[in-house]
């Protein structure tokens, strides 16, 4: 079976996110110190520079040319010229001021500061103009086109506000991104002898290139996480793959071929073979199993023994059960020679040997002897002492014996051979086929059904003496009737009044006493397998819990007697 | 089959509930074996007996050879349908029913 999620795919998973975001992490904090410590290297240079600036030019002489250009540029703020003319025209009205001597000076001096400087872009001094907003340039260290000439104006963020109300602030560094590239920008105040702020000198450097070593920064390091995520994932791959994914896939695999395994005789198992010395939790599981087939081996060993003795038993049982079967006398017709009667009897054991048993016997030549008891109990206690039971009073029941003396010796000797508590329940009835009497001893057992010639079946009320093997010396007397030809005798056990259908209910009397009278004009051969069948369909689906047994007898005429009988 | 005993000196009732039969005989001979030593008195109530087989027979049996031995054993609250059972096997003539 292949998993979905492999063990090997889980991991990498686990260790890419893992790699991702503790590089992530790291990255986002190194680029910050990173970029956080040059930006302020940065600033710190541009306010340096522009200090520097500041201190170089002479404040005499600035102050002066701030003082000139303001009244020329105060008389007429913030104009904006448009043709080159006019342009011309507006930054001739400061050449007055430019020609200075001095103003060349210290052109040359704020020079060597810009190009002394490889990456100041730009460095001029401007006049704040509260009025305006503005700045207006005094000079500008730049010899390109795009100089901007005394005069020049500029609006004044509303960030810098502050420096109109105090004008020793300046203008502190800060960093921009715009159509000049990456700029570093800061302007210092010039000092007037007096200590008053007469101008300002101010900075831009170039960030251009460190901004470009920041995102080569950047890359590099994002290369190397990379690599090194890659790496460790192959890596802990290749040890998953190696102390978990192998060891868990053999063990699988041993234990899925366990059963073919056991069934491939003499062959080594998969199981014993494991190898797996990873000394941790799967070593672990490995033995357990390894355990486990010998516990399973073992155990199957043991109950294939038991379940040989079981078979055994069941088999012994089973011939017990035949043995058992055949003591009962169970070829019909019984008396083929004799038209004075017909019997018929049958018995169903459950499922084990029982206890019941039906016996019929000629006692004389005249008197026929009916037997039908139970033995309390079931399995092989209750046949041997069902054995022992029939013996005893097919023995006793000899010719001229009174019924009740033979149930009382028999009673004496099974209590003697009874260390179990057992007992049997016993009927027995000899019928004089001459006279029709009919001499019976109950000893707990069922009364009888009588079904006289043109009547119905009826309970036949005799009152029960104690069972047999029960308690010593109880006495038990003989009682009799006298049936006509024609009459019918049925004798059963408890097991069809009691067999249980499966809402627990029971056959019962009256069931059995209906059913006897839809099929009473049968001969017994008849009635009993109508009688089965009846409890049959009662009970359906549930188990036989007891044996079944049943012994139906007609007395169909009067014997002759014999000479020497009157 | 539920037993309910109930030991006072060495008088000892146990009334029984339910089924008596193969399945559940041998659960109360257990029981009542455990209990009877030195029981001179034991009272059986079978007000709640519903159903009573051979092999219940037996377990009373052999209380009442046992009880024989050592006192006497008494039968109360019999049902008709006990009742019959005790008649039909010849059991009333060995029992103690009150």
């Amino acid at each position: 079976m292949k998993p979905k999620f492999s063990l090997k795919i889980k991991s990498i998973l686990i260790v890419l996110m893992i790699a991702l975001v503790l590089s992530g992490t790291a990255i986002f904090i190194s680029y910050r110190v990173y970029a956080t410590t040059m930006d302020n290297r940065y600033r710190t240079t541009a306010m340096d520079l522009a200090k520097t600036a500041a201190a170089l030019a002479d404040p005499d002489a600035v102050a002066q040319y701030a003082e000139q250009m303001m009244q020329i540029y105060r008389a007429d703020p913030m104009q904006e010229p448009e043709t080159d003319e006019e342009l011309a025209a507006y930054y001739a009205r400061y050449d007055d001021i430019t020609g200075d001597a001095y103003y060349s000076v210290l052109y040359k001096a704020l020079d060597s500061i810009k190009s002394n400087n490889g990456d100041v872009l730009y460095l001029y001094l401007f006049v704040l103009d509260p009025d305006t907003k503005t700045g207006v340039y005094l000079i500008d260290i730049d010899a390109s086109e795009y100089a901007c000439p005394m005069g020049t104006w500029d609006i004044i963020y509303e960030g810098n506000y502050a420096v109109f109300e105090d004008p020793t602030i300046g203008f502190p560094a800060y960093i921009s991104n715009s159509e000049y590239g990456w700029l570093c920008s800061a302007g210092a105040p010039v000092y007037g002898t007096d200590g008053s702020v007469i101008a300002y000198a101010m900075i831009d450097v170039s960030m251009d290139e460190v901004m470009a070593d920041r995102e080569a920064f950047l890359e590099n390091i994002l290369l190397i996480m990379v690599i090194a995520t890659l790496v460790l994932a192959l890596l802990l791959m290749w040890i998953i793959n190696r102390i978990v994914v192998r060891p868990i896939n053999s063990l699988s695999f041993a234990a899925a071929s366990f059963v073919s395994d056991q069934k491939a005789d003499g062959e080594v198992s998969a199981i014993s073979q494991l190898d797996i010395r990873t000394s941790d939790e799967i070593q672990n599981l490995s033995e357990s199993i390894k355990r486990m087939e010998r516990d399973i081996n073992q155990y199957i060993e043991d109950l294939g023994n038991v379940t040989a003795e079981k078979e055994r038993i069941g088999a012994e049982l089973d011939i017990a059960r035949h043995i058992q079967a055949s003591m009962l006398p169970c070829i019909f017709p019984a008396f083929p020679e004799r038209n004075e009667i017909d019997i018929y009897a049958t018995m169903n054991p459950a499922k084990e040997v029982g206890g019941d048993f039906y016996d019929f016997f000629m006692v004389d030549d005249r008197h026929l002897a009916i037997v039908m008891a139970d033995v309390s109990g079931k399995g092989v206690p209750a046949a041997l002492f069902m054995v022992i039971g029939k013996t005893l009073i097919k023995d006793h029941t000899t010719p001229g014996s009174d019924l009740g003396t033979v149930f009382t010796e028999v009673n004496n000797l099974l209590c003697e051979s009874n260390s179990e508590e057992l007992f049997i329940t016993a009927f027995e009835g000899v019928l004089d086929l001459v006279t029709g009497e009919f001499v019976y001893v109950n000893a707990g057992h069922e009364m009888p059904f009588i079904c006289k010639a043109g009547g119905d079946f009826e309970p036949y009320k005799i009152r029960a003496a104690f069972v047999l093997a029960g308690m010593e010396n109880m006495r038990y007397r003989a009682g009799s009737m006298t049936l006509e030809p024609g009459d019918k005798i049925f004798q059963y056990t408890d097991g069809v009044t009691e067999a249980t259908n499966s809402h627990n209910e029971l056959y019962g009397m009256e069931r059995l006493t209906a059913i006897l009278n839809q099929v009473k004009n049968q001969t017994p051969s008849g009635i009993l397998p109508a009688v089965k069948a009846d409890v049959d369909a009662f009970v359906g689906e549930a188990p036989q819990f007891d044996d079944i047994t049943m012994l139906c007898l007609e007395y169909k005429a009067r014997m002759e007697p014999k000479e020497d009988d009157r | 089959m539920t037993i309910e005993k109930n030991l006072n000196g060495t008088e000892l009732s146990a009334a029984i509930a339910g089924r008596l039969d193969t399945t559940t005989a041998p659960e109360l001979e257990a029981s009542l074996k455990e209990s009877l030593d030195g029981v001179t008195r034991l009272v059986l109530d079978f007000a709640a007996l519903e159903y009573l087989s051979s092999a219940g027979l037996r377990v009373l049996l052999a209380a009442q050879k046992t009880m024989n031995k050592q006192g006497e054993m008494i039968i109360r609250n019999v049902n008709e349908t006990i009742g019959e059972i005790f008649d039909v096997t010849g059991f009333v003539d060995i029992l103690t029913i009150e």
